[in-house]
Formats: C-alpha cells, sequence, structure tokens
C-alpha cells in the first residue's frame, strides 16, 4: 500500500475508535467528493452542502455509538446523505415527484450511463500513462487527494490541475458527441 | 463574476480552488441556472470517472521510487554480498548402490541442500578371488 493509502487507513481506524480531531480531518478531506455526488443526483448546491453536513453529524453520531465496525469513506457518507435526502423528499410531499434527479433510472437510463462508463474507461486508456495514473489515484480506492496525488508521482500540484482539465476536457466532449 | 470556465469547475470538483475562488464560483452558481447546470454536468462526469477509474495497485515508476528502489537493491546487495569464500559442501559418504543414491541425491538438491557422494566398494559385489 502507498503511503498515503497507508496514512488514510490508519486515520480511518483511529475515526473508529471515536477520535475527533481525525474525524475532522477525514471530513474536510472528503466532504467536497460528497457534495459532487449529491450534485450528480440532481441536489442544488445548498442542499448538497446541508445535507452533506447532516450526513457526517450522523456518522460520528453513529462512529460512536460503536455502530461501526469498518468505515469506507467517501462512500459511507454517501449513502448516508442519499438517504438523508430521500427522507427529506418524502417529508417534503407524502408521494415523491418524479423526476429526473429522484426517480430511478430506467433501463435505457442504465444502459446510456455503462456506455457513458465504457467510453470514459477507453478514453482513459489513451491518455499518457501519468495523465491514467493522476486518474487512477484521484478515483481510486481509496480516492487521493490532488496534493497527495502529486506527491506520489513527483509532479507539482498545478500539472496535476492541468493534466485533470485536459483529459476532462477531452471526455466532456466526446460525451457531449455521444449525446448529440 | 463572469460565467466560470469549464477549467474552474473541475477545479472545484476537486477542491483545488482556493476558498476565496470557491466562495466566489459557489455564489455564481447560486444564481445562474446554465452554470449550475454545468456544474451539475461536472459532478456527472466525476460520478462516471470514479466508475471508470481503474482501481489503482500496481505502483509506477518515478524516478524518486527508481532511486529508492535502487538504494534498497545496492544495500541488500552489500548484505548477502560473502566476504570470505564459502566453505565446501560436507562430503556424505553412503554405501546405497548407485539408483537409490541418485534420487537420494536429487531429493536433496530439490530440498535446497548439496551433497556430494562417495562411492565406497560394496564387499557383496566384489568379484570372487580367484586364490
Amino acid at each position: 500500500m502507498t503511503d498515503a493509502g497507508t496514512r488514510e487507513w490508519s486515520d480511518l481506524q483511529r475515526a473508529l475508535s471515536g477520535d475527533r480531531p481525525t474525524w475532522d480531518l477525514l471530513v474536510s478531506r472528503h466532504t467536497r467528493a460528497v457534495e459532487v455526488a449529491l450534485l450528480a443526483k440532481g441536489q442544488s448546491l445548498p442542499e448538497a452542502r446541508e445535507l452533506t453536513q447532516a450526513a457526517w453529524a450522523l456518522l460520528f453520531q453513529r462512529v460512536v455509538e460503536g455502530r461501526f465496525s469498518r468505515l469506507e469513506l467517501p462512500g459511507l457518507a454517501i449513502h448516508q446523505a442519499e438517504l438523508l435526502a430521500r427522507e427529506q423528499r418524502r417529508a417534503l410531499a407524502r408521494v415523491p415527484p418524479p423526476d429526473e434527479g429522484h426517480a430511478p433510472p430506467t433501463p435505457e437510463e442504465v444502459v446510456s450511463s455503462r456506455r457513458a462508463i465504457a467510453r470514459v474507461r477507453d478514453e482513459l486508456a489513451k491518455v499518457p500513462v501519468t495523465a491514467r495514473r493522476v486518474f487512477e489515484l484521484l478515483h481510486g480506492v481509496p480516492p487521493r487527494t490532488p496534493a497527495e496525488v502529486a506527491v506520489e508521482l513527483g509532479l507539482s500540484v498545478q500539472r496535476v490541475r492541468q493534466v485533470l482539465c485536459e483529459v476532462r476536457a477531452r471526455l466532456r466532449k466526446l460525451l457531449e458527441e455521444e449525446r448529440s | 463574476m463572469t460565467h466560470p470556465p469549464d477549467e474552474d469547475l473541475d477545479a472545484w470538483a476537486y477542491a483545488l480552488l482556493a476558498p476565496t475562488e470557491a466562495h466566489a464560483l459557489e455564489k455564481h452558481v447560486a444564481g445562474c441556472a446554465s452554470c449550475a447546470a454545468r456544474l451539475r454536468e461536472t459532478a456527472r462526469l466525476s460520478v462516471l470517472l470514479d466508475a471508470a477509474a481503474p482501481v489503482a495497485r500496481s505502483p509506477v515508476f518515478t524516478p524518486r521510487r527508481l532511486l529508492g528502489a535502487a538504494l534498497a537493491a545496492a544495500a541488500l546487495a552489500l548484505t548477502l554480498w560473502p566476504r570470505e569464500p564459502p566453505p565446501p559442501p560436507p562430503v556424505q559418504q553412503g554405501s546405497l548402490p548407485g539408483g537409490t543414491l541418485r534420487s537420494h541425491a536429487q531429493e536433496l538438491k530439490s530440498l535446497g541442500r548439496v551433497v556430494r557422494y562417495e562411492a565406497l566398494p560394496d564387499p557383496s559385489l566384489q568379484p570372487d578371488d580367484p586364490s
């Protein structure tokens, strides 16, 4: 396991034992990923932010109660925030309105998203090794921060930012072409 | 603030913007429907990448890692390098017939032990003394 991976693992163990400073560190590390996941599900930015904070608070309470034997972040926080979003919708309307972000995906949408994943994977296979490695680490398990990726690959953070913007621009264009 | 470019939206998704820049972007997005939609698309791309990016397992060979590996290999070689010539392997003597000796030697060799046999004359196989 890499240094960043080992650190993340030991942080998770400390957080699991109820260590508040380590928990806060993990929260600041994974908050943006949770917000991004909620945005992708159709929440607005203020909603995503509120749900993320509520999810962290609830998770910490459960950690202190000893309800978890292991922590997988940010996955657990994303799941918790999605459950909270669902509860919130139920509270607002007895029958939730079927809209784009909240309705279960149709078979066509499932096929389409599988195709999109395959296209993204194919495109990532074509980019230079270092750029591919940047994405493997940023979106890997556990996900690394851009600063950790920079250290691990011997690049500057600015270079990591440049690489990810370039590749994401390519992917964005590809997916737009596919949609049109 | 003008509409933020895609690069800034991407940087926001990875928490790469400075707090003041992030705050300005969020403030703009809160009041701009088209940028809110663009930010949602940015988030969807991130989720797609989570699903598509292969899990990183194998190490990558950066100059720093190569140097570290070379130093570790040199240290190991120095530790294992013999300072005196190794003593000759002990001689074991056996008196079993040749075929059994060979198979036994192969078995020991497969266990990593060096064995050298010297055949001893077998009295039962000696020709009769004509005198």
